[in-house]
């Protein structure tokens, strides 16, 4: 995987209820249960490395 | 959008409508509106083609610009700004992975970097809810735009 350099500042403002409605569905989707942890948690590094999504 | 599969997990449905809602009221309606009809072209999304967003003065994006939007990079009716954002959100639907760096720098001259941050996550809001709702209907789960 290569790893970019950010491409806008880390910092960079943005629209805060954005990002709360974002955080809180991805928060609401990491609760669901039907699926097994093992495989929840193989989806998540998948797209984080295809994303190059660092946290 | 109601999504029968997800009636039994009532937080889920909302935050994905509070998200939706928070692209729409983020980024700029026009902007992000060419965004949701070029990535539902590209997806063969035909409930988002047959849709327009509406503002206070009616569609935010005109009908000429809908017809050609297919045809952007040969047609007059769409500006420099305007190519940025459909020349990111092309790249970023066939495999985000991929963008560059050229077409981020694209897109911050016009918007800004404030206005790139906004706008990508709105693109991230529409294409997901996209995707979606395409999974659910064939599987058969009958999700409604």
């Amino acid at each position: 995987m290569t790893v970019r350099s950010h491409r806008i500042p880390p910092a960079t403002p943005g629209a805060v209820p954005l990002r709360r409605a974002l955080r809180d569905w991805q928060a609401a989707v990491v609760r669901l249960d039907a699926v097994d942890p093992v495989t929840t948690e193989l989806v998540r590094l998948r797209c984080a490395s295809h994303h190059d999504c660092r946290t | 959008m109601r999504v029968p599969v997800l009636d039994e997990a009532t937080g889920v449905a909302s935050a994905l409508a509070d998200n939706h809602a928070a692209a729409w009221a983020a980024a700029e309606p026009r902007l992000l509106e060419l965004a949701r009809l070029r990535i539902a072209q590209l997806l063969g999304h035909p409930d988002e083609l047959a849709g327009r967003t509406v503002g206070a003065a009616g569609p935010v994006l005109d009908e000429d610009a809908v017809t050609a939007l297919a045809s952007w990079p040969s047609s007059g009716l769409f500006d420099g700004r305007d190519r940025a954002v459909l020349a990111f959100v092309e790249q970023y639907v066939l495999d985000v992975a991929t963008v560059t760096d050229e077409q981020v720098a694209s897109l911050v001259e016009h918007l800004g970097a404030p206005g790139v941050s906004d706008f990508v996550h709105g693109v991230l809001v529409v294409e997901q809810r996209m995707r979606l709702t395409l999974a659910w209907q064939r599987l058969g789960l009958e999700a409604t735009a």
